[in-house]
């Protein structure tokens, strides 16, 4: 059973029980609660995945905290709650507490609409991933036939915002972090692109879940080993984490295009980076490890184990490299990436037309 | 274009989504102090009076970078109708691909020898 279908019926049952008077006025042939209905239920799903998706951002905040501080040999928060476990709650306080400072030379509209840009598609891109059944219900609240392009379409605009961000703070620290974020951008999509064209080869549709269907026997992984080497360093880069941390370069620029931000704008700034790690590790272990098709069975649990394996080899790859120039990093996109997607997307056409499309 | 469930959780999402942001963001502002400075609400240059104008002339070599991913970018853009369809389209359209692609990695190739693609100009 469909998420929406779940929730219309929960929404049917308290209408019906309530006996509120909707039903005598229609609306383009329907009653009008059913319309009310409809909307209220999809906010309810949108709400449910920004509420999901800010726990694991919660959690993994935490993780990457204790994480880095037992790697650094020190002991992390430590204070407020069982093992520190309600520092992240006190920060969120503190944040709300810190005065909001927007320059004024800074381009004011478009300063204050770069923290949505960077977030919201976090959200978006969550509502197009499948994460499996739990018994009848199916936990997928967006499934059409282009769900795939809807996704790559959503995580490809976050790094604008981030550029939007630098560009409108007039600020020289920021204009260099925007220019820089631009400049991996396109170091890194072209071949990130070309790695997703030849998932939609192998599967021979656009739609994630029949990508996830497709990976029954054999997860592209296997076929695709030079693609999701390829995927896997953009998504990377595409989290502007280190070792391709350049749009924020904490040591050398003085924390990016996000240096004028203060205050809860930049604690949104935050969250969406660590949503969009959240995001990356979830569409790694979609796309290329079967997400929640695993062996023996098939549940949310696998999409689970997958993608917490990939959140923490993120944060080891924070933690544990340092970062490369730009120059290295577009030598890198550009001569290396880009052919070597290339001649992924070579291969997995001809294992399409050799040995068929699905597996 | 019809209301499916699945359209307009997606279009509500673009709405709820910045409203649940803003109204975090508005909480912060009703509960944040509002102190003035002198220089409160001057740009940040690492506690420093600003000097002189943000902007600065960009290197030529940035625009090819842009140029040759508009280019590429195009082109994955015109692969993607074939890609959902390559066993039924067969050999012929994929050599006519091999082509497509061929062009534009020469081109990149001849770019790079030309030294364009380099971030520094030296």
């Amino acid at each position: 059973m469909n998420l929406f279908f779940f929730i219309m019926s929960i929404l049917y049952g308290i209408l019906k029980f309530l006996h509120w008077p909707l039903w005598n006025w229609y609306l383009y042939g329907y009653p009008a609660g059913l319309w009310i209905m409809y909307f209220v239920d999809a906010i309810i799903e949108v709400v449910l995945v920004f509420a999901v998706a800010m726990l694991v951002v919660v959690i993994l905040v935490y993780v990457f905290r204790k994480y880095m501080a037992d790697i650094q040999n020190r002991i992390g928060p430590n204070r407020l709650g069982p093992w520190g476990s309600l520092q992240l709650i006190a920060d969120v306080f503190k944040l709300i507490q810190k005065q909001d400072i927007i320059p004024k030379n800074a381009d004011r509209i478009a300063f204050r609409v770069a923290p949505y840009i960077i977030f919201t598609p976090v959200i978006l891109g969550m509502l197009v991933i499948p994460f499996g059944n739990v018994s009848i219900l199916q936990l997928m609240v967006v499934n059409f036939k282009y769900t795939l392009l809807f996704l790559v379409a959503a995580m490809v605009i976050s790094p604008l915002g981030e550029v939007i961000g630098g560009l409108s703070s007039h600020n020289k620290f920021a204009l260099y972090g925007a220019l820089r974020s631009a400049a991996q951008d396109i170091g890194y999509e072209v071949p990130m692109m070309i790695s997703v064209l030849s998932l939609i080869i192998l599967a021979g549709s656009y739609s994630i879940n029949d990508i996830v269907n497709a990976q029954k026997h054999i997860p592209f992984v296997i076929p695709e080993i030079l693609g999701f080497i390829v995927f896997f360093l953009a998504m990377i880069a595409k989290q502007s984490i280190p070792p391709f941390d350049l749009p924020e370069s904490g040591s050398e620029l003085v924390s990016g295009f996000s240096t004028e931000y203060s205050g809860m704008r930049y604690g949104i700034i935050y969250m969406g980076n660590f949503g969009f790690m959240a995001l990356a590790s979830v569409v790694v272990a979609t796309l290329y490890f079967g997400g929640p098709v695993g062996p023996f069975f098939n549940s949310v649990l696998w999409i689970a184990v997958k993608s917490a394996v990939f959140m923490i080899i993120f944060l080891l790859s924070w933690i544990a490299l340092g970062r490369v120039r730009v120059d290295q990093f577009l030598n890198m996109g550009w001569k290396y990436l880009l052919p070597i997607s290339i001649l992924n997307l070579l291969i997995s056409s001809l294992i399409a037309i050799y040995f068929g499309g699905a597996f | 274009m019809y209301l499916t469930p699945d359209m307009t959780a997606l279009a509500l999402a673009v709405l709820v989504v910045p409203i649940l942001v803003s109204s975090l963001i508005a909480v912060a502002h009703y509960f944040s102090p509002k102190t003035y400075g002198k220089y409160t609400y001057d740009n940040y240059e690492c506690g420093e009076v600003v000097r002189g104008d943000f902007q600065a002339p960009l290197p030529l070599q940035y625009y090819f970078f842009m140029m040759a991913f508009v280019v590429f970018d195009v082109d994955m853009l015109l692969l993607l109708p074939w890609a959902s369809d390559v066993r039924g389209l067969g050999l012929g359209v994929f050599l006519d691909v091999l082509g497509f692609i061929g062009v534009m990695l020469v081109g990149l190739f001849y770019v790079s020898k030309k030294g364009y693609m380099r971030w520094l100009n030296d």
